[in-house]
């Protein structure tokens, strides 16, 4: 293809000379950090080659079943970063996470697959995995972000929710001003995203078609849609974590549990 | 002072009868009650311990009723379980012959409000502040604007800090809107925890005075916790000792502490009871009759228990 650069093995291990960049920062500034850099270069390498493989091999079977089981292993990945990403030691923050993340994608996908894309079969795999795994990525950090914040925000204003409690607010009335701060911590990278798409940054879909050179008025469409998936599968996840994370921090008697602060 | 120990085997059915007094407030009963935390140290196993032990006691409606005690002894943790912010281990809390446990959190706080130590504002005015707990209700803004006035007055302050940002008052402003705040739902019984100790003197007795208005003026009973000897003689007509969780004493406040029955009440009153002085200082020495819920024998007991 003109204009296509191809890359080979050689080159790509050429191009771990820039994580020895990082490893000689990581080294000279004694940051800690040289091992996590090592095993997440070498994770990025693994990951990438099996997922590779396994799409091909999806792509090819095009049957349901596999779509699903791929996006349902993407998703218990998603739930498990998102939840681990916090210290919390509430039970049940898995299930938690899990549901904020899958409702924020189900209802995203399901009015994009019904009502914008329109995908024939539904589980079209080329269309459906790349941008639910959109989705999945963008409101698995929306999701980790809100469990985070909401629980420091608590944390941090305890005497104010507790003196509401005390005057007899409900856990929500109590709470509703670090809700709203979590939630929107939580969302304004996403914000920043669409305010600065196309200005800063591209976006990975339309980068890859661009070095791919099959860039077209169709696929800059379909990145303002997935603009807008990742957006609302981020606002919904997030709103569902704090609501389900505002139950784990009370008690049914109305009571601030101070142990999963 | 109705006797603590008269409890029933069942705590939990056994309502006592209803303490009717002045006017439609109602008095507050504890019966048994006993809290404990998870240890903060080691987060291993079930290590548990021990804040308050079978503490029993009875509020009067139109009371100001004193809990006093060193620092450490467990006041603000029954604060908590009188409001109902904490789940006692055992025991229950009655208010006027109706357990906690069986009605609604918010309708008991509603009937039960708290000021905190800390005079903790909300972000807003200071007419958001008051109405807070109004809007709860839905009272209709008319109303709201009445009462917040009512209570501001109440409370010494003038309408014109209605307006002003609650954050932007001093610590002995923002504890006169908190107390606003809490009596703005003429709840039944006001829980005080140590509400001079983060402010200055001048303040603090302003605050003082504000308590006795309150009692003056308004059917409600107080239960006011303090570590300060003075403040308690000074508002409290009865009152109990606190030690290490435990109620060493009870009785009206002047005989608490000018003829304390109880050694370890002695030994607070005297200030012996703080860092350095030891349970067998003059402790048995003048433990001589029957206390209302522990003596020096128990309480060293109880402290070579190791739990506390």
């Amino acid at each position: 293809m003109e204009g296509y650069f191809e890359i080979g093995w050689t080159d790509v291990i050429i191009s771990l000379s820039l994580i020895v960049v990082v490893l000689v920062v990581a080294v000279v500034q004694r940051l800690g950090i040289a091992k996590s850099v090592l095993i997440g270069a070498v994770r990025t390498f693994a990951q990438l080659m099996l997922i590779g493989y396994v799409l091909k091999f999806v792509f090819d079977l095009s049957k349901w079943y596999w779509v699903v089981l791929m996006l349902a292993v993407m998703l218990v990945v998603a739930s498990r970063t998102a939840a681990a990403r916090d210290e919390c030691p509430c039970p049940g923050k898995l299930l938690l996470s899990g549901t904020a993340i899958t409702a924020g994608v189900i209802i995203t996908m399901l009015t994009v697959i019904g009502f914008v894309i329109r995908l024939r079969p539904w589980y079209t795999p080329h269309i459906l995995i790349p941008i639910t795994g959109m989705v999945i990525g963008n409101t698995m950090n929306a999701v980790a972000l809100t469990i985070s914040r909401f629980r420091g925000e608590v944390r941090s204003a305890r005497q104010e929710v507790e003196t509401a409690l005390a005057l007899g607010a409900t856990p929500a009335e109590a709470c509703v001003r670090q809700r709203r701060q979590a939630v929107r911590a939580a969302l304004i990278p996403t914000i920043n995203a669409l305010m600065v798409v196309g200005l800063v940054q591209l976006p990975g879909m339309m980068s890859g078609q661009i070095i791919a050179g099959v860039l077209s008025v169709e696929a800059v469409r379909y990145q303002i849609v997935i603009m807008y998936m990742v957006a609302s599968g981020a606002a919904v996840g997030s709103f569902v974590a704090v609501q389900l994370l505002r139950r784990q921090l009370f008690t049914r008697r109305q009571q601030l549990r101070a142990d999963y602060l | 002072m109705t006797a603590a120990g008269d409890r029933g085997r069942d705590g939990r059915t056994t309502v006592p009868e209803d303490v009717g007094g002045r006017g439609a407030g109602a008095g507050m009963e504890a019966r048994g009650v006993s809290l404990s935390r998870r240890a903060r140290s080691d987060g291993s196993g079930e290590d548990r311990r021990r804040v308050l032990r079978d503490v029993s006691f009875r509020v009067e409606p139109g009371e100001v009723f004193g809990v006093i005690g060193p620092s450490g002894s467990g006041k603000t943790s029954l604060l908590r379980v009188l409001n109902g912010l904490e789940e006692p281990d055992e025991g229950e809390v009655f208010l006027g012959g109706a357990s906690i446990r069986d009605l609604d959190p918010g309708e008991w706080r509603r009937r039960v409000s708290t000021v905190f130590q800390a005079p903790v504002v909300f972000p807003g005015s200071v007419r958001w502040n008051v109405e807070y707990a109004l809007r709860l209700d839905h009272e209709a803004s008319d109303a709201r604007e009445e009462r917040v006035m009512e209570c501001l007055d109440l409370v010494g302050l003038s309408w014109q800090f209605a307006g002003r940002e609650a954050e932007e008052l001093s610590q002995g402003e923002r504890q006169r809107v908190a107390i606003a705040r809490a009596i703005a739902r003429e709840p039944e019984v006001l829980l005080m925890d140590e509400p001079t100790s983060a402010l200055d003197p001048t303040s603090g007795a302003r605050i003082l005075e504000l308590v006795r208005r309150l009692h003056r003026e308004l059917d409600v009973a107080i239960v006011f916790v303090t570590h300060v000897l003075e403040q308690a003689r000074a508002v409290c007509g009865r009152a109990l000792v606190l030690v290490e969780g435990g109620v060493v004493e009870t009785g009206p406040i002047g005989r608490l502490l000018d003829e304390p029955r109880s050694g370890v009440t002695r030994m607070f009153v005297e200030g012996r009871l703080d860092e350095g002085a030891t349970w067998d200082s003059g402790g048995d020495r003048d433990a001589d009759d029957g206390t209302t819920g522990g003596d020096v024998a128990e309480a060293r007991s109880r402290r070579s228990g190791g739990e506390a």
